[in-house]
Formats: structure tokens, sequence, C-alpha cells
């Protein structure tokens, strides 16, 4: 099958030759002195007075290229590793960080709290399309420390790799004590990190000190980070696509080439998170249909230039619950970039721009990215799958249900959603009229009620619970 | 079309140089102060704030409209004392502490000082002791604050609290806005107005100075 090109070659050259006039012009506003420092002693220029960092194309080439184009996600059962590599699997990311959650039995939005949390890490482990997650942000724990607490929850509830955002450097380094609590040594840890982080840059073109502590903090032991910039189109980036293409693009560039200066080789992923200003309300949205494109194009360009593994938003919606805007904008924007090549496709059960989880839409997530899979799969021509000797067996007048083409072929040609409601409508109607939303509700509670990870050792559980009692 | 007309338009359409060069052709003219003010400056305000409530102006058409009423009011502000204008009211307006988002707060700022009112604006990162102080100094009978993260919400409170110990409470009126906060967050810390978007804040800010003027 042939990836999707939303760009020309010309239109990728100029794209690519824009982000590093960027670097080379106007530059990074880098806060940290030490990491100034650094990037002066490796070639860019620096003004200590303004903070500004520029790049040259060359420095923000030879940096990028150390980066490794094959990432592992290990995960504690090592049945869940996800390799991110060029012209690999994609992968789909449930979305992390909201504080909203629409609780499964009312129906209702409150704050997320950590038994949702809970919940949400074993939803994901029992759904199988779902690769890997972050957590919500609850609001019923120490919001200075939440970031390391719950850490914990994701290890304990679910064997699937997981994502964190630590508040600095310091809760980067406990985040991998606690992970060493499960994992056991550090060179397995960085092997095989059972979990990655995210950071971000400040849109437009800035990196604090916190973000670039952590950057290199994780890249020191080898954890991967996804390199996110939210920068917003008419806010803190050009109104245009093209302009908010670009500087997204070049801010995720730049803190790559960071890190790969600190630490050559260090596992980075691409993930920008471009978002468009909503100039009625001022809300950032990040489901428009030019999202779609936006993600599409920056796979594409990630692909055709350093070819590093690429994380862009795609089950995303700007609505408030699982509605049809929700369907239709989730739709589009996973498609679409996943056509292009990325290599994780992320967002999944999020709402409200990413302000809000629920855990039916993650559950109708999980059949959109297993149908999206589907299609990266594409469908083999040859000889059998053509059917020409079926078709010389059967012949006119006959039928195929019981030819053994068709039951060698039966399971693995077609799709088949968990939630869809298909067949004959007097079946539907003598099984109560359930639409979609509420067959999802009736499997997240199934899988609730009945899926369970496999148990942490004891000796794991000990010691995640003195790290974190520790914190006070 | 008389030049108020004419600022007016002007006004709406952004035109920021045009609004300079027409307060000061009006004030040529002969005409009062208080009349560019109402007529000229603050009236186009309140068609922008009723045309982006009702969704047929943008954010930025609005920001644009409001530095060009700007322009004007820098001109006539010098000409207030000797004409005997007051402002419609006073507001400290501010991001609370720990909040580093300006957009929002400036905007409403803006939208705000449009409707009339004298703005103070602290900035981001504001502590519950700089808006004390500040409404001491400047005598304010609004303060407004802003915040985008249910992280620091919390300092809405504590700059109520402040204002309360202070003795302040019974000479101002708060106003709280910003993307997480609701009307319930505003029931609960005792907040006396709560504005979902700047021409709300506006409303607000005209309808709290009534009520103290009432007392």
């Amino acid at each position: 099958m042939n990836l999707f090109k939303i760009l020309s070659e010309w239109e990728v050259k100029k794209l690519h030759s824009a982000a590093l006039e960027v670097l080379n012009t106007i530059g990074l506003k880098v806060d940290s002195e030490k990491v100034r420092k650094m990037l002066e002693e490796a070639g860019a220029k620096v003004n200590h007075e303004t903070m500004m960092v520029r790049f040259s194309s060359n420095l923000v080439d030879e940096s990028i290229k150390k980066a490794p184009q094959r990432v592992i996600y290990g995960a504690r059962n090592p049945k869940y590793d996800l390799v991110l590599e060029p012209g690999g699997d994609t992968f789909c990311r449930a979305l992390t960080g909201p504080e909203g959650y629409i609780d499964l039995e009312t129906g209702k939005y409150r704050l997320a709290k950590m038994s949702d949390a809970k919940d949400w890490a074993r939803l994901v482990d029992g759904l199988e399309n779902i690769d890997y997650f972050g957590l919500p942000y609850v609001s019923d724990i120490d919001p200075d420390t939440r970031d390391l607490r719950l850490m914990p929850v994701a290890l304990e509830n679910s064997e699937k790799h997981s994502l964190f955002q630590p508040y600095n450097g310091e809760h980067m380094e406990l985040m991998v004590e606690l992970a060493l609590a499960v994992v056991g040594s550090r060179e397995e840890l960085k092997k095989r990190p059972i979990f990655n982080i995210l950071t971000s840059i400040t849109s437009p073109l800035h990196l604090l000190e916190y973000a670039s502590d952590i950057i290199i903090t994780a890249g020191k032991h080898g954890i991967p980070v996804e390199l996110n910039s939210m920068a917003i189109a008419g806010g803190t980036a050009p109104v245009t696509v093209a302009g908010l293409t670009l500087l997204s693009h070049t801010e995720v560039l730049a803190g790559i080439a960071v890190s790969q200066i600190a630490n050559p080789g260090a596992p980075m992923v691409y993930r920008p998170l471009p978002m468009v200003m909503d100039m009625s309300s001022g809300v950032a949205l990040e489901a428009t249909v030019e999202n779609a494109m936006i993600a599409a194009a920056q796979a594409q360009l990630v692909r055709e230039t350093y070819n590093i593994p690429t994380n862009v938003m795609g089950q995303v919606s700007d609505a408030f619950t699982s509605d049809g805007q929700s369907m239709i904008e989730r739709a589009f924007n996973a498609l679409l970039p996943a056509l292009a090549g990325a290599n994780i496709v992320s967002g999944a059960g999020g709402l409200e721009h990413v302000y809000t989880l629920d855990p039916v839409q993650l559950v109708i997530d999980d059949e959109i990215v297993g149908m999206t899979k589907r299609i990266l799969r594409g469908f083999e021509i040859n000889d059998s799958t053509l059917g020409l000797d079926a078709l010389a067996r059967v012949g006119p007048g006959g039928n195929f249900l019981s030819d053994e083409h068709t039951l060698k072929y039966l399971k693995t040609e077609y799709y088949r959603p968990h939630i869809f409601n298909r067949g004959a409508r007097a079946i539907w109607q003598s099984k109560g009229e359930k639409d979609l939303n509420e067959n999802a509700r009736e499997r997240a509670k199934a899988i609730l009620r009945e899926h369970k990870p496999a148990p942490l050792s004891e000796d794991a559980v000990k010691e995640l619970d003195s790290i974190i009692k520790r914190l006070g | 079309m008389g030049i108020l007309d004419e600022m007016n338009t002007s006004i709406i359409e952004g035109n920021r140089d045009k609004v300079e060069e027409l307060t000061r052709q009006a004030l040529k003219q002969g005409i009062e102060v208080s009349t560019i003010l109402s007529q000229g400056l603050i009236a186009p305000m309140d068609i922008v704030g009723q045309r982006f409530e009702s969704g047929e102006l943008y954010i930025p058409e609005m920001i644009i409209a409001g530095e060009a009423m700007t322009r004007g009011l820098n001109i006539l502000r010098p000409l207030f004392k000797e004409s005997g204008i007051k402002p419609r009211g006073t507001m400290v307006i501010g991001t609370v502490k720990g909040d580093m988002h300006s957009i929002g707060k400036s905007l409403a700022s803006m939208m705000i000082e449009g409707a009339g009112f004298k703005m103070v604006d602290l900035g981001i990162d504001v502590s519950p002791e700089q808006f004390v102080k500040s409404v001491k100094e400047e005598g304010a009978q609004l303060v407004g604050m802003s915040s985008l993260l249910t992280t620091t919400m919390p300092s809405m409170k504590a700059t109520i609290e402040a204002l309360k110990e202070a003795g302040l409470l019974d000479k101002v009126k708060t106003i709280i806005g910003g993307a997480p906060v609701t009307q319930e967050y505003a029931d609960k810390i005792g907040a006396d107005g709560y504005a979902p978007d700047a021409a709300t804040g506006v409303k607000k800010a005209k309808e709290l100075v009534q009520v103290l003027a009432a007392r």
C-alpha cells in the first residue's frame, strides 16, 4: 500500500529549509545558562543577554541525525513492547493529562479522581488496539507531586507501556527510581524503557529551564521523550495552516537538536501538538479538519527528512460529549496522519480538546484505531486472494459460503468491531435498540468487571509505596 | 457623515491611525471632550462588544478595535481633569499568582476600558498583596482576576481573603474569569461576578459599579 503524501516534493523542501532558516536567523530562547553554554560549545551562536540561541543548518542536521530512527517503548509485559521505526507499525496512545472525566455510571462531567486513573489504566490494558497511555490529572491528590503519584497507578493497573509528564528534572529522576522498582536494573530500563515522558517547548520558540532539565535528564537515563510543541495558530503561532505547521515543526526539531547535543543517541519522538485558536471564544482547538492536514504533513515531512519516530494527534475532538461531532472529528484526524506514515497517532478517549477523558469514547476509539490499523494493512493482491480458483470451482449459479477459499480468509480479511450494530433490525430491536455509545458503555463496564492485569510483585509494590511515602 | 460617526466606523474597523486623527480633529472642531469620549469612543466599543457576542466579530478584530479606541483615549485623557470627566469606575485587574497567562486578561482589560473605566493592569503572576496594595492606592471599586489553570484558581480565593482581611471587601466588588473558572466556583469563593468572556466582563463591571453606587 502506498503512503499518503499531502505535501509535494517542493513543499517538503520548502518547509524543511524554512525550519532551518528560523533556527538560524531567529533561533530559540533558552532560559538555562548551563544549556546555553553547552549549545555554544557545540557551535551555536549564543547571546547570553537575550538568551537567544541560533543554530546553523549544519548543527541542526548533524545533531538530529544522531537521534535513533528506531525507538523501543518497553512494557511490563514484553508482548506489549512497541517498536517505533521507519515503515513500521502505527500505534495508538490514549490521551494524557486532562483534568475532566466523564463518569461511566452517570455519563456526566466531573473532575477526575484517583479511582478513575486506575480504571483508565485497566481499560487501556483490556482494549487490544490502544497500545499505551497516560493518566488523567486527578484532583484528589497533592497537585505538586501528582506527576509522581500517578506513576505507580499506571504500573500496577496495566501491563502496557505508559507515559508521564514530570514537572521538573528532579521529578524525572524520581520517575526513573519508580520504574526501577519494577524493572530491576538501569541497563534493562535503558534497553526496554517501560515508560516515556512528554515535555514541551513553549511557543513561540522558548525552551524553559524545567523543560531542558527534563529533556537532558531523561536522555541520560535512556528514557524516550515525546517532544511536544503546542503552538496555537493566531495566538502563539502564525495564523495560517502553513505557518502553524512550520512553527510547531521547528520547535520540535529544536528540542530534539538540544537533546542530541546533550546526549547523542538519546531516544526522541517527534511530537507536535499544533492547535488552532477559535477566534470567537479564544479556545485552542485541536480537531479542526486543518489539524488533520497538518498532522499528515508533519508525519510526511519527518519521514522524508530525518526519519525519526513521529507521534501526532489523531483520535481527538473539540466536542464536549462523545457525540456525532466527536466521531466526525476523530475519524478525520486519526486516519489522515496514519495514512501518511505516523508511528503513533494519539488522543484516544479524549474530548474537549485535551481537557476531558471519557471511558466510553476510549472504547469507541479502540474501534477507530482497529479500523485504522486495518486500513494500513492494505489488502494483498495475488492469485490466491483474487480467488481465481474459487471462482472456477463455484461458477455461475453457485455460492461461496462453504468454499475452502472462504474458510481460509473468513477471519482475517475483514475488521470486526466489537460494538457496532450490524445485522437485522429485528434482532437489534429485541436487544433493546442500543446505540454505539450504549454498547461502548457496556463494554467498558464489562472490561472493568472482568479484565485483570497481572499484578506486580509484592516487592515492587512495596518499593513503589516507599518511594511515594517519601514524598510526604 | 459627522466626525463622531466617522470615529464609530473607524473604531469598529480597527483603523488605529484614523481614530487618532479624528480625535484630534474633533477637539479642533470644539466638540466637548465628554461628548467625544461617550459618543466617539465608548459608543462604538458597545457595538463591538455586541457584535463579538453574536459571533460576527472575531477576537483579533475586537483587539484592534480596542487598540484604536485606546489611541483616541490617550489623546483625551490629559484633558479629563479640566473637563471634569470621571471614569465610570476604577478596576484593578491581573492574572493571579502562579499563573503566567496574559491574553484573556489583557483583552478583558481593554474591553472594560472601552466602556469608560479606568483600568490598572497589574499584569501576570499578581500576588494577593499586590492586589490589595493597588486597590488602596488607586481607590478602585472593582478587582478583576484571571486564571487559566485549575492549579492557580486557589490564588483567586486567597486574593478575596486578603481583600477581606484588609477590610476592603465592603468597598470593592470582585470579578473572576478564565477557562477553568465557573459560576459555581465564583459562588464558592465569594466572588461578586463571573465572566466567561471579555464581553460579559464589561457587563459585569457596569452592573457592579451600579450596585456600589446605589449603596
